[in-house]
């Protein structure tokens, strides 16, 4: 059984609801254009639950992705109140996966000269420490209190 | 066969694995029992594209997130705070951010000096030459002559860089007169055999490949010492076996599954404030109805955490934040000691921390998370490597009705009833964090901050978890003695966090194997070290 035949919605469904948390904008990718649908109900089941995330999109018109974005994102928010549990689980399966995709790490890196390689093993570099700006606290006096 | 020994340690943690060393090095027979197994250094995420993600599932520091099978469920439901731990050799050391001060000698004094809490039946300085030992294990980088403190050892490793965050902070600091100094951090900022200098990577919390971040396994672990203990992972303790007034062993299930049972002289036990009450509940006997070591009704009571909130900073320019071990750069005292004007007592400690990676970024792993929606990409663009965090580190004060209890429904994958946590922040701890809100909104805008953004209490830092076991001279309201010595049981011993009276608003691991180090004394009979004050 696919995500879509789950839940009883539609993959344009899927897509209108992933665009409406991250949309396109300028070169920026939407949600809908990075994350497989299969990946993101499968993350989102094991942050919240099935029956959960079943009630939570029961809650969507079956019009939802005709609207525009601020009457989805209205819709989003009226259902995040009854169950912002499952709201949160699916914002948190969607930027897990779009902020761990290459191609939007890329633009990251394109944009804000972060380096999208991992941490380790090349780390970056340790300057050395500069006593010198502790001029003003090490004239400080003594602020711990001797019990005795 | 029963196996049996002198010394049984559960748990290979901060403390367990400082006790057992100690145990070790003065001749003691020791075996280890821990529930996780080793975690390889260069397994860290830390080196792989996933890192982030790996973080925040497989990784995370939360074990009902987490689920790696060595771990055991944790009910929180009842709880404003939910509890952070790692079970492996090494404990949670295996993921923490290595921000290492040590307790105030006021800390230890807190009825007498302002009329809350308890008084610990030891001080600050009957601990000093065990807090020296353990910097010297552990490997602490840091800079002399901290005016928070009595002076300490030289410091043979210099302070961790603060990144372009932190010294914009300091220099808030400066200017509003605040106290603030470069963290002790368990960190090697130099070469010493196999652990290698920071390479200012990051995310300590993943790992170190270059065992520059302190951990035990590749600290006390690693020691001459400790090739003497006898060490058995993936061992779940069910329960500790005692007749009237003595333990005589433990059971336990094996890699496999399979119940064990080992026999020994003395246990001591070092599984943290949640797993040590959890197995002492679980042992009740006969002799012990509400469970070992428990006639003062103590055992998990007095749950404390330390209350943080956080408040960010937005700079116009770039912080670069995701360079740096994430916890440690510095650090203000200013607002840690009672002052009868601001309407609460005791204090907070404000820690400076750097921010995250991309992903972390837009979770808001501590702060708030970006905002979806049409304003997505502005906002995070407008966070991402501009940000710089203070925490507000609450005192947090003894309450019997925050406590560690068994569930009675939720089980570990043993069938062991698992642990159920009932906390609530208190009215005065709740005072701290709001006054220390304001002091550091103030202190970020000083810093040159445009937009500052609060998160009133951290749901998911119950990092330390501290208090249910209390130490104490009366064993009417305490659990054991200031070795760590059972009252009811005299060879039984508790060594973690657990016995901590009150907290501080501090990072407890120091104390906690400075406390391990020196009960681990007391129970061979060696000489206690004294202060040479």
């Amino acid at each position: 059984m696919t995500s879509h035949q789950l839940f009883g919605i539609t993959g344009t469904t899927w897509k209108a609801l992933l665009e409406t948390l991250i949309p396109a904008q300028e070169n920026l990718q939407s949600a809908a254009a990075v994350i497989s649908i299969d990946e993101l109900v499968g993350d989102v089941i094991a942050l919240s639950s099935e029956d959960i995330v079943r009630k939570f999109l029961g809650q969507l018109p079956e019009d939802f992705s005709s609207l525009d974005q601020s009457q989805r994102e209205s819709l989003l928010r009226q259902a995040g109140v009854l169950l912002p549990e499952c709201l949160n689980a699916l914002l948190n399966a969607t930027y897990t996966i779009y902020y761990s995709h290459p191609d939007i790490l890329r633009v990251i890196a394109e944009r804000t000269g972060y380096s999208p390689t991992p941490p380790q093993p090349n780390g970056y570099a340790l300057a050395p420490f500069d006593e010198r700006m502790l001029y003003k606290s090490i004239q400080r006096a003594p602020m711990w209190r001797d019990p005795h | 066969m029963k196996s049996s020994c002198e010394f049984l340690v559960i748990g290979a943690g901060a403390a367990g694995s400082a006790a057992a060393w100690r145990l070790a090095q003065q001749g003691a027979n020791v075996t280890v029992l821990e529930q996780g197994g080793w975690v390889a250094p260069d397994s860290s995420p830390s080196l792989t594209f996933g890192w982030e993600r790996a973080r925040h599932r497989t990784h995370h520091p939360n074990p009902n997130i987490r689920k790696n099978s060595w771990d055991y469920p944790i009910d929180d439901s009842d709880s404003d705070i939910s509890p952070m731990l790692y079970n492996a050799v090494g404990g949670s050391t295996i993921h923490w951010g290595a921000h290492f001060p040590r307790l105030k000698p006021e800390d230890f004094r807190v009825k007498s000096l302002d009329g809350v809490g308890d008084d610990w039946p030891l001080s600050y300085f009957d601990l000093e030459p065990y807090f020296e030992i353990n910097d010297r294990m552990m490997g602490v980088a840091g800079h002399d002559g901290d005016p928070a403190y009595p002076s300490k050892p030289h410091r043979i490793m210099p302070a961790l860089p603060l990144g372009a965050g932190a010294e914009r902070i300091a220099a808030a600091y400066d200017r509003l007169n605040y106290h603030w100094w470069p963290v002790d951090a368990a960190i090697m900022t130099a070469d010493h055999g196999d652990r290698l200098a920071c390479n200012n990577c990051g995310p300590c919390d993943l790992g170190c490949p270059r065992k520059s971040r302190a951990s035990t396994d590749v600290t006390y672990w690693s020691d001459i010492h400790a090739s003497k203990i006898r060490l058995i992972t993936e061992a779940r303790v069910s329960r500790i076996l005692s007749t009237s007034g003595r333990v005589t062993g433990v059971t336990y299930f094996d890699a496999q599954g399979n119940p064990q049972e080992i026999q020994a002289e003395n246990v001591v036990l070092a599984g943290n404030g949640v797993g040590t009450a959890r197995l002492l509940l679980l042992s009740a006997a006969d002799w012990c109805p509400n469970g070992l070591a428990n006639s003062s009704d103590q055992v998990g009571r007095n749950l404390m955490f330390h209350p943080t909130a956080l408040v960010t900073g937005i700079f116009p320019e770039a912080m670069d934040g995701f360079m740096g071990p994430f916890a440690c750069s510095i650090y203000s005292q200013e607002f840690y000691e009672s002052n009868a004007d601001r309407g609460f007592v005791r204090g907070f400690q404000a820690q400076t921390i750097r921010s995250d990676g991309p992903l972390g970024s837009a979770l808001g792993t501590y702060t708030l998370p970006v905002a979806w929606g049409a304003g997505h990409h502005e906002d995070f663009y407008s966070q991402f490597g501009h940000t710089a965090s203070i925490t507000v580190t609450s005192e947090d004060l003894p309450e019997s009705h925050n406590r560690v209890t068994l569930s009675p429904t939720l089980k570990d994958r043993f069938g062991i009833a698992a642990p159920k946590i009932s906390y609530r922040v208190s009215e005065n701890a709740r005072k701290i964090l709001d006054f220390g809100i304001e002091v550091n909104r103030g202190v970020l805008k000083e810093a040159g901050a445009t937009d500052i953004r609060v998160v009133d209490l951290v749901t998911s830092a119950g990092f330390h978890l501290l208090g249910t076991a209390r130490m104490g001279s009366d064993p009417k309201t305490s659990v054991v003695n200031e070795f760590g010595q059972s009252h009811d049981c005299p060879n039984l011993y508790i060594v973690d966090g657990g016995v901590f009276v009150t907290v501080g608003a501090l990072n407890p691991t120091s104390t906690i194997q400075a406390i391990a180090l020196r009960a681990a004394d007391s129970m061979v009979g060696a000489q206690i070290l004294e202060s040479s004050r």
